[in-house]
């Protein structure tokens, strides 16, 4: 069995919930501290997704062993809460630097509160070599599966 | 149709005899060579649509094999799979950094590997039929998002692209690099005059096309500041358009134009009038000899002391014409554009000027070499990069699946 991991970063665990949950339908885990579902693609290999908190130090120890080998990040955050990615910017920082990992920055967008045109909503715009923003209503399973496939798209150009 | 073909690279033919009839089964044509050299030979009048090697041939390995595939031009886009008995985890990572599309581990499964050639092919044949892969963008309204908005979003994240903008009857094109406006066309207009009409456009549509182009820089002056002079006459040209009906309104001589005594600009923008009868407001900016600011200044001065009328919508000789957009949008009493701009800067450092920013880069690429030098005498298995640790199947397998839902 292969397995392809991504870790699903933001400052609200209730959105990585929400998120993983939308993607592969049914949790694994769910605690405080990590959220896990599985994602299969067919029988030999299948996606794992971490929602991974990073306020502890148990926590940060466990993120660090996930970033050594997990394909490419989600950063989440609430649209409304623009400010909330202050938080995550060393996060990103050290993402883009050390790891130079694959990344989807995604504002979630609750359906019917569209702030911005829908080309913006639909398409990525570029933040960083590495990184891509969009927009999505993580409580919709295909608007979630799309900022994954945003995140399989950006793995494919990084080896084409 | 013709059948696919499949050039298997194997020492050992009885090793793949049961993949090879799992490929005919599928409808592929099969050729089987004992060594590399033999492969690179038969790619020319074989010219299979993949490749299948196996990591130690003789004569010619499966990497050097690999590499002298894809330093054929017209072959670096052929799907190539490396398979072999590879030990150490070290060693299949390093198979999977090679140019090759898959990297499989002996014992085959057929039917695994028949869905992984499968998946190869079509994305082969998907980029073939879509050779601008590359080209990324997004498109709206200009209501919504104006240019001064889209070179800020550009610059922000330093993006090579061009922006086409469509406004009336007429288009125009923005040409940006690394985040620097570089060119700018509309009809026949100078340069700067072309991008600075374009700053006032805020009806019409937009589209950015995320892609190199091949223009070079014709300004002079920094994007930084163009976007300055954009926002400050995009402002005045609102605050000038408030006091005038609806630039697409059609005016006319009132009957008093004859009396006023009028300034040498004046009469110059009223000879467009004289000549051509009723106007849209918007058609004798853009046909005036003067800036638009400037135009727009003496439309707004003629049209107060009533040497210019706004003729109804129904008299309007031009009344098929399109009646005015609507407002730009807002929510939460913010310009929907702020809003993103806001979220560009949350994510994004503002980059630095010039030399401030090429020093802020050296200082960040040293902290970065000392952060690595000093992970490397820590732990000598830490790697400083993410590897990808799926092949490029396993991932076009992902992305289908997720197409699907």
């Amino acid at each position: 069995m292969r397995i392809g991991e991504i870790a699903i970063l933001g400052p609200g665990n209730e959105e990585k919930r929400l998120f993983i949950q939308a993607v592969c339908e049914r949790l694994e885990l769910t605690n405080e501290n990590i959220t896990f579902g599985r994602f299969p693609i067919n029988e030999q290999l299948v996606l794992h997704l971490y929602g991974v908190a990073l306020q502890t130090e148990a926590q940060a120890v466990a993120w660090d062993l996930l970033a050594k080998k997990c394909l490419g990040y989600i950063v989440l955050f609430p649209w409304q809460d623009a400010g909330s990615l202050e938080h995550l910017k060393p996060v990103l920082d050290t993402l883009t630097n050390k790891y130079e990992a694959a990344m989807i920055v995604a504002a979630h967008v609750p359906d019917g509160k569209r702030p911005v045109p829908p080309a913006l909503f639909e398409n990525s715009i570029g933040v960083t070599a590495e990184g891509k923003l969009m927009f999505c209503d993580i409580r919709r399973p295909a608007s979630a599966r799309k900022v994954l496939l945003a995140l399989i798209e950006s793995l494919l150009d990084k080896i084409a | 149709m013709d059948r696919k073909k499949i050039l298997l690279a194997e020492k050992e033919p009885k090793e793949v005899l049961e993949l090879r009839k799992a490929l005919v089964a599928a409808g592929y044509e099969v050729r089987i060579v004992t060594n590399g050299a033999e492969a690179l030979t038969l790619v020319e009048s074989f010219q299979p649509d993949l490749i299948f090697a196996e990591m130690r041939l003789p004569q010619m390995d499966g990497p050097h094999l690999l590499h002298n595939v894809r330093s054929l031009p017209a072959l670096q886009s052929l799907p190539f799979i490396l398979t072999g008995n590879l030990k150490t985890l070290d060693e299949r990572v390093s198979a999977m950094k090679l140019a090759v599309d898959d990297y499989l581990q002996k014992p085959l499964d057929p039917e695994e590997t028949v869905s992984r050639v499968e998946s190869l092919i079509r994305e082969a044949e998907r980029r073939a039929a879509t050779p601008d892969r590359q080209t990324r963008g997004f498109s709206g309204n200009l209501g919504e998002m104006s240019l001064v908005d889209l070179l800020q979003t550009l610059e922000v994240g330093n993006k090579t692209a061009i922006i086409r903008l469509r406004h009336a009857n007429k288009e125009g094109s923005v040409f940006v690099t690394e985040g620097q406006v570089v060119d700018a066309l509309l009809n026949d207009l100078e340069t700067r005059r072309a991008l600075l009409r374009m700053f006032t456009w805020r009806e019409g549509t937009f589209q950015v096309e995320i892609r190199p182009h091949e223009r070079s820089r014709a300004f002079t002056v920094a994007t930084r500041d163009l976007i300055s002079e954009g926002m400050t006459r995009l402002y005045r040209w609102e605050q000038l358009s408030h006091q005038l009906p609806p630039l697409q309104s059609v005016v006319n001589l009132n009957g008093e134009a004859g009396k006023a005594k009028l300034s040498e600009e004046e009469n110059g923008l009223l000879q467009l009038v004289r000549q051509n009868g009723a106007k849209r407001i918007i058609d004798l900016v853009e046909e005036s000899q003067y800036d638009d600011l400037r135009a727009l200044t003496v439309i707004k001065n003629l049209y107060e002391r009533h040497v210019l009328k706004a003729l109804p919508w129904t008299d309007s000789p031009l009344n098929g014409e399109p009646r005015p957009a609507l407002k730009p949008l807002h929510q939460n009493g913010q310009l929907a554009t702020d809003l993103i701009s806001g979220a560009f800067q949350a994510i994004l450092k503002k980059p630095a000027d010039g030399a401030q920013r090429q020093h802020d880069r050296r200082r960040s690429d040293r902290r970065q070499d000392d952060r690595r030098k000093h992970d490397r005498r820590r732990d000598h298995q830490h790697r400083d990069k993410n590897h990808i640790f799926l092949n490029k199947s396993e991932l076009i397998l992902i992305r289908e699946k997720l197409s699907q839902n």
